[in-house]
């Protein structure tokens, strides 16, 4: 033994490493909580039974809850960042300042059209009065809602003092007895900054055009209600959307549209999978049509794949070890022959599939394929709409094809889009491809809050080549 | 002894069945088979009786690993070939199994052999075939290499520091080089996606290899390690496989226990290289083509095997011309070769290999904005990564030997660090798996 330093030092990180996971275990939060920092909830002390012993989600449990539970993890996570963004060749930049360059841009480019859309409340809304505001506009016709002026409501002298007011927003679990979780906050910039992307896009649309949003909740918060804990959610981001967004843009709430069926027992989302289940993006599907006048076919009116042994995204990493037993999941066949193409940055089409013999969640649609692809639904309407989302919009998209002629579909995040890949700005595209409504899917974990995220749709749809 | 190896054992199965809770009864079931197998081996009176035992013993241990990694395989192709659908759901691949079979054959073939002694008590034959830090990734360590220190082992302080320093080591290859190395390959090729330039299509490739490596040798180093703190010598599994001078030392080089065990199991018993051209040839078609299935069932890793069968072939049959190269240039070739051979192994799709392939040789574009986006992300970790995958720590050793005292401080001060970066990167990463827990 050359150096006994070396050996107290080494036995002392062994210590030190052993006795952190014995504190944890005894000290850590037991229950779930949330991360404001990453918008998740952190586990908590898994459940010990001979059921999770023998499934092995009591030992993934564990691991999960000593990584959640770190001693000043925020810290950790946020200093973490810091160093491994000193790897990086990015330079430090003002995202907010680059958003207010966008929106101008985008603003210019939409000029006259964007102008003649219907003033804003100036009001702050509480979240019941944009609840009780959202049925009127969203079931009302332009012609028959009254304008600005004869409202006697003062028009705003541009948009940012009209979404002045716009308050901050939460995601809330509610428990048993009443008490309130918060799981998401929705920043009142964050939302600002997304009314502003869903109006420019109204702003490219025909005028008798839509621009849904919808923001599915993960697994994890869905979970909530079916453990006998909760009670049901509470939020009112849709509806303070619907509040300040020019007319065209329908904000549909997918805790609202799920809630009940969770609450109920309704098996929405995969245990294998991150993501949500066909029923679920059926329902939504239905609400964003029901919300202009199309009476949408229930789920149950679809004819359906159904596989037994499922296994979804997670499932499919290697190396997981699954604490599950395989989904059920039922993958829907579209009622007319659907056509579909990916379409490459030089023009080229290649067949694309609507659904595939995968069974995972590549059954739907193949995964996401960028930049661009196009189904031909055989349905002859004359109406064309453009789905923009994150994995959460492949199981969503078919249940719009009964009522589009085309239904196109792009996912503008960092790892299936670029502008040189795309080849047309989502504005080119939209006005190339005859678009009338534009679906903007995206989970809560690339939704509002993720700034990148805003800043592309933003980006990607007026940037001229 | 007794009671080292009774906690031992203990804690091992333990560990395996952590992540294993039922599977652990199969890799026991497997280890008391082939004890009683060699017991009867060892007392059978004619050599058809020692061959019988053998067979069955050799028949049971394939059987698990067959049913479990190969079977649905066996069937979808079986199933395509005659273009009828068989319903069957593929079990659950258990952790390990390719790596704790091939350890138990080991020790049943050598019993066979006469190379080993039979080992009398269960306990240890189990203690060889669980231990702990090479059961679930390697390295595939021989029975004949091994069963003296299940009798008999020391451990030293020297030990300790030696071992776990290299186990830290280990876990800082894995975590701060392997994990960023996949996280720099998901943002230039998404799962799912083929390349969409040149420059993706070669940099997704060079991640991938990278990755891979310092995966799999970060656990080749932890199992070594704990190994070594526990009084087992492990032999070594990498040496520094992307410096290769030709493909036959790239797998001089790579997996080195893999390569021993199908050198030792199933080469030279086929005849080796002692024999015909033809009959040689032959032999590493039927080495390669294993090599290539038993990381997994699906036939890209077939096609795998094959890319290297042939370059090994060409390798030898060229190696008269192939020496009068510069070594750097064979270097450069070599790992080139390498590069392209983890293209097929990365894709379990065949087209998917097939536009990846396309895509290096001859894409649309030279760079797409993903690429250098991601690029632009992990634009100092590329050099970092490269440099680590060369052989720079020997020179360092030697150069330190001088002040040994210091360098063994200076050693141990950077393991522990490494270890405490790599604690506070777990921390950040829920999803750690090994790349090779899935052979």
């Amino acid at each position: 033994m050359k150096n006994k330093i070396s050996f107290y030092l080494l036995y002392g990180m062994l210590v030190l490493l052993g006795g952190l996971g014995v504190l944890l275990l005894i000290f850590g939060q037991k229950t779930p909580h949330p991360s404001y920092s990453e918008n998740r909830m952190l586990s908590g002390f898994p459940k010990l039974s001979a059921e999770t012993l023998k499934d092995g989600s009591f030992m993934t449990g564990i691991e999960d809850y000593l990584s959640d539970n770190m001693i000043e993890r925020d810290e950790i996570v946020a200093k973490t960042e810091q160093i491994l963004n000193r790897f990086s060749r990015k330079e430090a930049r003002d995202p907010l300042a680059e958003q207010e360059e966008l929106f101008q841009q985008v603003e210019a480019l939409a000029g006259e059209a964007e102008e003649s859309r219907t003033a804003q409340p100036t009001a702050a809304a509480t979240p019941e009065q944009t609840a009780s505001a959202v049925p009127e506009k969203a079931t009302e016709t332009p012609a028959a809602e009254p304008s600005a002026s004869e409202t006697g409501t003062p028009e705003p002298a541009d948009g940012e003092k009209g979404l002045s007011a716009v308050p901050e927003c939460r995601f809330t679990c509610i428990k048993q007895n009443g008490a309130e979780e918060t799981i998401y906050i929705f920043p009142r910039k964050n939302i600002q900054r997304m009314i502003r992307v869903l109006n420019a896009y109204r702003a490219a649309l025909p005028d008798d055009g839509h621009v849904f949003f919808a923001q599915p909740p993960f697994p994890g918060v869905a979970a909530f209600l079916q453990n006998g804990e909760y009670s049901g959610w509470d939020g009112a981001l849709e509806d303070t959307i619907n509040a300040f967004a020019d007319d065209g843009v329908v904000a549909v709430s997918v805790q609202k549209i799920l809630e009940k069926p969770l609450l109920n027992g309704e098996d929405l989302y995969f245990n294998t999978d991150h993501h949500w289940k066909p029923r679920a993006a059926c329902y939504t599907a239905n609400a964003c049509l029901s919300a202009i006048g199309i009476d949408p076919k229930p789920y149950e009116a679809y004819a359906y794949l159904t596989y037994n042994d499922f296994y979804g995204s997670s499932a499919s990493k290697p190396g997981y070890k699954s604490s599950h037993e395989p989904d059920t999941v039922d993958i829907m066949i579209p009622s007319t022959p659907v056509k579909g193409v990916r379409i490459y940055w030089n023009g080229t089409e290649e067949d694309a599939p609507m659904i595939t013999s995968a069974h995972s969640y590549m059954a739907f649609l193949g995964g996401t394929l960028g930049p661009w692809r196009r189904f031909e639904t055989g349905v002859d309407c004359g109406r064309h709409c453009l789905v923009i989302g994150d994995s959460f919009a492949n199981v969503f998209l078919p249940y719009l094809t009964p009522y589009y002629e085309t239904v196109h579909m792009t996912d503008v995040r960092q790892d299936y889009y670029d502008a040189g890949s795309a080849r047309w700005t989502i504005s080119e595209y939209i006005e190339r491809n005859g678009i009338d409504d534009v679906y903007i899917v995206l989970s809560t974990a690339s939704g509002v809050n993720t700034d990148y995220l805003i800043d592309s749709l933003l980006k990607y749809l007026g940037e001229k080549k | 002894m007794r009671w080292r190896n009774g906690i031992l054992v203990l804690f091992s199965l333990l560990f395996y069945a952590w992540g294993e809770p039922v599977m652990v009864l199969l890799l026991i079931w497997s280890t008391l088979v082939n004890y009683f197998c060699a017991i009867a081996i060892k007392r059978a009176a004619s050599p058809k009786k020692k061959k019988l035992w053998f067979v069955v013993g050799v028949i049971v241990s394939l059987a698990g690993l067959f049913y479990f990694k190969y079977f649905g395989f066996f069937l979808s192709t079986v199933s395509s070939i005659l273009s009828t659908p068989i319903a069957f759901a593929a079990p659950r691949l258990p952790i390990g199994i390719s790596f704790y079979t091939f350890q138990i054959l080991t020790y049943t073939i050598d019993v066979y052999r006469n190379k080993v002694p039979q080992q009398k008590s269960f306990w240890k034959l189990l203690l060889y075939v669980s231990c702990f830090p090479q059961l679930i990734a390697g390295p595939i360590v021989q029975y004949g290499d091994i069963y003296a220190a299940l009798d008999r082992r020391e451990t030293s302080l020297q030990d300790f520091v030696d071992g776990m320093r290299r186990f830290f080591i280990g876990l800082g290859k894995k975590v701060l080089l392997a994990n960023t190395c996949g996280s720099f390959l998901l943002a230039v090729l998404p799962e799912g996606t083929s390349p969409q330039s040149v420059g993706g299509a070669w940099l997704s490739a060079l991640l991938f290899s990278l990755q891979l490596y310092f995966d799999f040798s970060a656990y080749s180093d932890m199992a070594i390690g704990l190994g070594r703190v526990l009084g087992f010598s492990y032999k070594e599994n990498f040496r520094y496989p992307y410096c290769s001078a030709s493909p036959t030392d790239f797998w001089r080089r790579w997996h080195i226990s893999l390569g021993s065990f199908f050198r030792d199991y199933v080469y030279i018993p086929l005849g080796g290289s002692r024999c015909s051209k033809a009959r040689r040839i032959l032999n590493l078609l039927i080495v390669w083509s294993l090599t290539g299935l038993w990381h997994g069932a699906s036939w890209n890793f077939v096609l795998w095997g094959l890319y290297w069968f042939a370059l090994l072939v060409i390798d030898k049959d060229l190696d008269m011309l192939w020496s009068k190269i510069p070594s750097i240039v064979r270097g450069v070739f070599t790992f080139l070769f390498a590069i392209i051979g983890w293209v097929i192994f990365y894709h379990t799709d065949i087209s998917m290999v097939g536009a990846h392939l396309a895509a290096m040789f001859g894409g649309a574009r030279r760079i797409d904005e993903q690429t250098v986006a991601a690029l632009g992300q992990y634009a100092l970790f590329l050099p970092v990564v490269c440099v680590a995958a060369m052989p720079i720590l020997p020179p360092i050793k030697r150069l330190l030997a001088r002040v040994p005292r210091a360098a063994e401080l200076a050693g141990t001060i950077a393991a522990v660090l490494t270890g405490f970066a790599s604690l506070l990167l777990l921390v950040q990463q829920s999803y750690n798996p090994f790349i090779y827990f899935r052979f």
